[in-house]
């Protein structure tokens, strides 16, 4: 009894966020639910699908040559992007967030620059040209370090640091913005109090102060950078193709838009999506945790 | 192997002679003309020519004419019309034999009519030599005559016409087009008996009249006006005769049509909702001796001015230039000359010098106006540069012969006693290039524009270079960027746009209407166009809104080719379908980025589908979303459009499933002056290739084969040139059966290994930009798709006449006959197995497949995008009749009659991956047996190959 009068008197508030909620529903929930069913199907988009059981999850990790390795390196750029690049850019943030406001304001748009431009990341198409004369090939050969020019993208040695180093450019700066931000909300004089309370160097501070202060920021920044480490295709896609050579550089995610436009397969594209699905959740549910022990 | 040591053995002597040798000796040709008429080895060019009779003045000889038909020897058959005139229907030569009274100095013109679409090309001998280098290059323009300039659509918008060829005789004088000199050619003969003979390389033309006039020097205009005083014409104070731009009547090019400028309001005729056919120009006509004439009437005799409004956005800080001509005469010497200064918007003047205008008398009656491009007073400068860079280019080979592409920093090459002369070359070209720079800047008014920074930039190399004679060596990089950058200028330097809306006479120049529309009325004009924008009047893209049957054709292009297609729907497919099948088709041509599959899930699908990729086709085949072609029962004749092979790729089963809408295959290219200087042959067969190839790199050149690049669709034919080696190895990639790949095969194998040999044991680099490389030289021979070859022509005028290109090399068979087979890359046009108009889709893939419209997109495309933006038609006659140089005309046929396609099966995309990994993984020394590396992909592509044909019988049951 008491519950059905509060619904009702809450109702407006669900009114308010039924926008959201229809469309989170239309265009989140029923996807996901849709390419779990779809996977247990085969399905080429213009054929009915037909019904086959785990064929796709078996092959996915039995038959697949190429799972394994878009597999590695998608972990490898989760890591390399998504933990490295989280603190490579909270620890700028807190080296920056020492300047003066205006040099401040200066530093903080260079770091976020490159994600506010977009696809700018072409120009790393010119700079790593496998021409002599592209800029770092004739940098490196006027210099003597390399004697033939170095085909950077073809070559299984370079290609994959490259496209790191590309992606960390590109991606920081979001996560930069958010410690920023993060930083300058901590309460001054929680340092003072600290001071008095005992805290004898930076690092004290830093831990039992700054970080524990700005949580949720860091909960942001972190679940950004790594979410989004997940999904890196884009940048590898464009400078090394699809597939890149000797597969070096194809994550789950280019995997996934192969198998699906280029080779008709939405139920394994599917099954793919949804191991995604699956190791993003968990993943996110580790850095939950993790986050949870700042300041203990 | 002994071979192979005895061949480098024999290189390398030839080589420790030829070095010595160095730098480029123009060696002896002997293009092997016959009928005594000796080609030399000319080095002799116009200017030189001229000079030796520069202080002679014999100007007051007769006009000498001579009828077409009155030939002495002719080599080849010959017509007479009823008219008297010469029919000459074939390659050939005609000689006439003249009397000149007297020393003189003469103009040559010859009225005829060029029947066809191609320019005319001819050699001139006189007295069995061709007399200065120009002479053997010469050629006309056809005119177009343009009766109808627009036409308007059901919403009002009006389109332009494509021009008729112009039936008329026109009197052509000799004279140079590439822009290096701006008067006639002007010829030298001694008195007596001299012959005259034309060696027409593309001929079909009626020639009515040879005419030797006597040159004719330029009156000032301050002598013409004195004339004026002399015979008292009055300055005529009327109301402007007002000439449209867009009216022209006589045009030298095809793709000059009439423009629409919908942003501005000061052109006339405007309107902010439809689009007008309101100016004329703009990169349509830049290239020296492009002309438009326009006719108008004169109600009172008298002395005019001329006035323009123009606009000239294109050469910043710089004049375009145009010579103008009334009734087909240049009045006076400064109407050579007139120059239009940049300004981003439309602008307006009146000719003449600062303070006056030029007046030029005119009778009552009709004349002709006419405006033709022309490098005016920059064309000696265009031509000191050429030369120059000619010079640096010259220079630039010998520093890499000896250095190599990327000098080794710690070796002393000392080039500047390796190389003879060296300082005193670059002393003269820096300071040569020092005083042109600044006579450019004095002559636009102490403008810097972007000649005078990119001479600047090589002058700083070349200054630097002589500064530090010890490390010249580390400039060669930079010397090679400016040298790029600054033959890139050369190029620009040629092209004079100009926009012209209106023209307008009269004495009075108070009376001129050309002022721009004012701010406010700029600014509503700008207002309402916005906002009518926004209409869906505005984006609909349609033909004829009111047509009953209807195709969608979905289009992922950029809206000028669109605009193009649209028109040419316009123009032509709407009689075509009624012609076909009795009523009008209207079209709907959208924009969309969305692929098929996005279009047949939704059920939004278009009818038809234009350039699917390579595998495509057959992708959507063995799923039934396309449409089998075989059911028409005309489709074996269209197929006779294409190359015997063309259709190959689009059969399914027994289906065929697109047409080719587009082909592309290699050809070679060479450096003539060098492969000369290297004392090379052009190879014949890949045997031939490897050699030059080793002959090349021991002088630190290299050659250039394409790499391997395909993406997702793209058949093995993108493979670089593995599918080319495949065809002529004669080795079948797929079983007979269509069900798995035979790239483990040992034939495909050795294949394979003779083609990564290629890279890896000879060294052609995998990676490089052939255009600039082939351009500086330093990549004399290379092979690549014959798209470059346009590209090549028109933007490499430093270059010219030193370059070919050549059928690829062949490969000798078994029985010891050899075979020139390439591989095509291209893509398919197909009909939607959903369409409900299969038919009228049907004839549309007729009308677009068809050599008429083939050749009138491209040529509109080309009007608008260049000749650059020349498409890769799989139609045969349309290829043939494109605007080629004749005698390249013929390899690239024969190289098109030499293209083979491979069949697509299902899972056939994955084949092309593997070549390309394997090959990558060749180069990169990953695998180290290319054996290994080919077989292991393959497995994993039969694999797909498997998967996908269980794929489609599920889907068939």
């Amino acid at each position: 009894m008491m519950n059905k009068t509060s619904n009702k008197e809450n109702i407006h508030y669900y009114i308010m966020i039924s926008p959201f909620i229809i469309a989170f529903f239309v265009f989140t929930v029923l996807p996901i639910l849709q390419s779990i069913i779809l996977s247990f199907f085969n399905y080429d988009m213009l054929s009915q699908p037909t019904f086959n059981g785990i064929e796709n999850y078996i092959r996915m990790f039995i038959d697949d040559e190429v799972f394994g390795i878009v597999l590695k390196n998608t972990v490898i750029f989760a890591i390399a992007v998504g933990p490295a690049g989280f603190l490579l850019s909270f620890v700028l943030a807190w080296f920056i967030n020492e300047f003066r406001p205006s040099i401040r304001a200066i530093l903080s748009f260079m770091f976020y620059c490159p994600s506010l431009i977009g696809n700018a990341y072409f120009v790393w198409q010119v700079a790593f040209s496998n021409d002599s004369y592209g800029y770092i090939n004739s940098l490196l050969l006027s210099v003597g370090i390399i004697t033939e020019p170095i085909n950077w993208f073809k070559d299984v040695a370079y290609v994959m640091p490259i496209v790191i180093m590309v992606q960390l450019w590109q991606s920081m700066g979001v996560s930069f913005l958010a410690n920023i931000s993060g930083l300058q909300n901590v309460n001054g004089e929680l340092y003072e109090a600290g001071a008095i309370d005992g805290i004898r160097n930076r690092w004290q501070e830093l831990w039992y102060i700054t970080l524990p202060s700005m949580k949720n920021m860091l909960l942001f920044s972190a679940i950004m950078s790594i979410a989004n480490s997940f999904s890196v295709s884009t940048v590898a896609v464009t400078l090394a193709g699809y597939p890149s050579v000797e597969h070096a550089v194809d994550t789950i995610v280019s995997h996934i838009a192969d198998v699906g436009t280029v080779r008709f397969e939405m139920g394994y594209a599917s099954a793919l999506s949804v191991f995604l699905f699956v190791l993003m959740i968990s993943v996110r549910w580790i850095i939950n945790k993790c986050i949870q022990q700042v300041g203990r | 192997m002994k071979k192979y040591i005895f061949y480098l053995t024999i290189i390398i002597l030839v080589l420790c002679c030829s070095i010595s040798t160095m730098p480029f000796c123009a060696a002896e040709t002997n293009d092997g003309k016959t009928n005594n008429y000796i080609v030399e080895d000319i080095e002799l060019s116009y200017n030189n020519y001229s000079k030796q009779f520069m202080d002679k003045s014999y100007y007051d000889a007769e006009i000498i004419n001579i009828n077409g038909s009155d030939y002495s020897k002719v080599t080849n058959e010959c017509d007479l019309t009823e008219n008297g005139n010469l029919l000459i229907n074939n390659n050939g030569i005609i000689e006439y034999t003249i009397n000149i009274p007297d020393d003189a100095v003469y103009t040559i013109a010859f009225t005829c009519r060029i029947l066809g679409e191609n320019e005319l090309n001819l050699d001139l001998f006189i007295d069995g030599k061709i007399p200065f280098d120009e002479a053997g290059r010469l050629s006309f323009p056809q005119y177009y005559e343009q009766k109808e300039i627009f036409r308007t659509d059901d919403l009002g918008n009006q389109f332009s016409v494509a021009p008729n060829v112009s039936e008329e005789f026109h009197n052509r004088l000799l004279q140079d087009n590439t822009g290096e000199y701006t008067e006639p050619f002007e010829f030298f003969f001694s008195k007596g008996q001299h012959s005259i003979s034309l060696n027409f390389s593309n001929a079909k033309v009626e020639l009515a009249k040879l005419t030797l006039q006597p040159k004719n020097v330029l009156k000032s205009y301050e002598e013409i006006r004195n004339t004026y005083k002399n015979n008292n014409y009055e300055i005529c104070d009327v109301e402007p005769i007002r000439i449209q731009g867009e009216a022209a009547e006589l045009k030298t090019s095809r793709s000059l049509p009439g423009r629409s400028d919908t942003e501005s309001a000061s052109v006339y005729p405007n309107d902010f909702k439809k689009t007008m056919i309101n100016y004329i120009g703009f990169n349509d006509w830049k290239e020296p001796g492009e002309e438009l004439v326009w006719s108008f009437d004169v109600e009172k005799s008298g002395l005019y001015a001329i006035g323009t409004r123009f606009k000239q956005d294109q050469l910043v800080n710089a004049n375009s230039y145009r010579v103008i001509k009334i009734d087909g005469v240049i009045p006076f010497k400064e109407a050579a000359n007139i120059s239009f200064y940049y300004d981003t918007s439309w602008q307006s003047n009146v000719f003449g010098d600062e303070d006056e205008p030029f007046y030029f008398y005119l009778e009552e009656g009709t004349h002709t106006l006419s405006l033709s491009v022309t490098l005016g007073e920059t064309s000696e400068f265009y031509r000191r540069l050429k030369e120059i860079v000619n010079t640096i280019g010259d220079t630039y080979l010998n520093i890499i012969m000896i250095t190599g592409e990327t000098p080794d920093p710690n070796r002393d090459y000392d080039l500047f006693k390796q190389i003879p002369n060296f300082n005193e070359i670059l002393q003269n070209c820096s300071s040569d290039l020092n005083k042109l720079a600044a006579e450019m800047k004095e002559l636009t008014g102490n403008n810097t524009n972007q000649y005078v920074g990119a001479i600047q930039n090589m002058t700083r190399v070349l200054d630097s270079m002589i500064k530090n004679p010890y490390s010249a060596q580390d400039y060669v990089s930079d010397y090679y960027n400016q040298y790029t950058s600054l033959s890139s200028w050369l190029y620009e330097m040629k092209n004079m746009p100009l926009s012209i809306d209106e023209i307008q006479l009269t004495g009075n120049t108070q009376n001129f209407k050309l002022g721009n529309s004012g701010f406010f009325k700029s600014v509503w004009f700008t207002i309402r166009r916005f906002l009518y924008s926004f209409s869906s009047e505005y984006q609909t893209t349609s033909t004829l809104s009111n047509n009953k049957e209807k195709i969608k054709i979905w289009v992922n292009w950029g809206r000028d080719q669109t605009q193009v297609l649209n028109n040419l729907i316009r123009e032509s497919f709407l009689e075509y379908s009624k012609k076909e099948l009795g009523y009008e088709v209207g079209v709907q041509l959208e924009i969309t980025t969305a692929t098929l599959i996005n279009g047949i899930l939704s059920n939004n699908q278009p009818d038809l589908a234009l350039y699917m990729a390579r595998t495509e086709p057959i992708n959507y085949a063995m799923r039934g979303a396309l449409y089998d072609l075989t059911n028409f029962s005309d489709y074996e004749d269209v197929l006779m459009r294409f190359n015997k092979e063309a259709a190959a790729p689009y059969y399914y089963k027994d289906g065929l499933y697109a047409l080719p809408d587009s082909q592309a295959f290699y050809i070679m290219f060479y450096r003539s002056d060098i492969l000369d200087a290297l004392g090379l042959d052009i190879p014949k067969t890949w045997d031939d290739f490897m050699d030059a190839t080793a002959v090349i790199q021991r002088n630190n050149m290299h050659t250039y084969l394409p790499t391997s690049a395909p993406t997702a669709n793209d058949g093995i034919g993108s493979c670089g040139i593995f599918g080319t080696l495949l065809m002529q190895d004669d080795v079948e990639v797929y079983s007979s059966d269509r069900s798995s790949s035979l790239l483990d095969g040992v034939s495909a194998i050795s294949t394979f290994t003779k083609w990564t040999d290629m890279y890896t044991k000879y060294k052609i680099p995998t990676t490089q930009s052939f255009y600039n490389r082939f351009r500086v030289g330093l990549c004399p021979l290379g092979i690549d798709v014959y798209t470059q070859y346009i590209l090549l022509r028109t933007a490499a005028p430093e270059i010219e006449g030193r370059w070919g290109i050549a059928n690829i090399p062949a490969t000798i068979n078994a029985d010891g006959t050899s075979n020139n087979f390439v591989s095509g890359m291209g893509t398919g046009c197909g009909i939607l197995e959903k369409s409900s108009n299969k038919e009228e889709a049907w004839t549309f893939l007729k009308w677009w497949t068809s050599a008429d419209t083939q050749l009138a997109y491209n040529n509109h495309l080309e009007s608008i995008l260049g000749e650059v933006a020349r498409i890769t038609t799989s139609n045969r006659e349309a290829f043939s009749r494109m605007t080629w140089d004749l005698n390249d005309l013929n390899i690239l046929d024969n190289q098109f009659d030499c293209v083979k396609e491979f069949i697509e099966i299902p899972g056939g995309y994955y084949v092309t991956r593997a070549v390309d990994q394997a090959y990558w993984e060749v180069i990169n020394g990953s695998s180290d047996n290319a054996k290994d590396a080919l077989v292991e992909w393959n497995l994993i592509a039969n694999r797909e190959i498997k998967r996908k044909i269980k794929e489609y019988e599920r889907n068939d049951k």
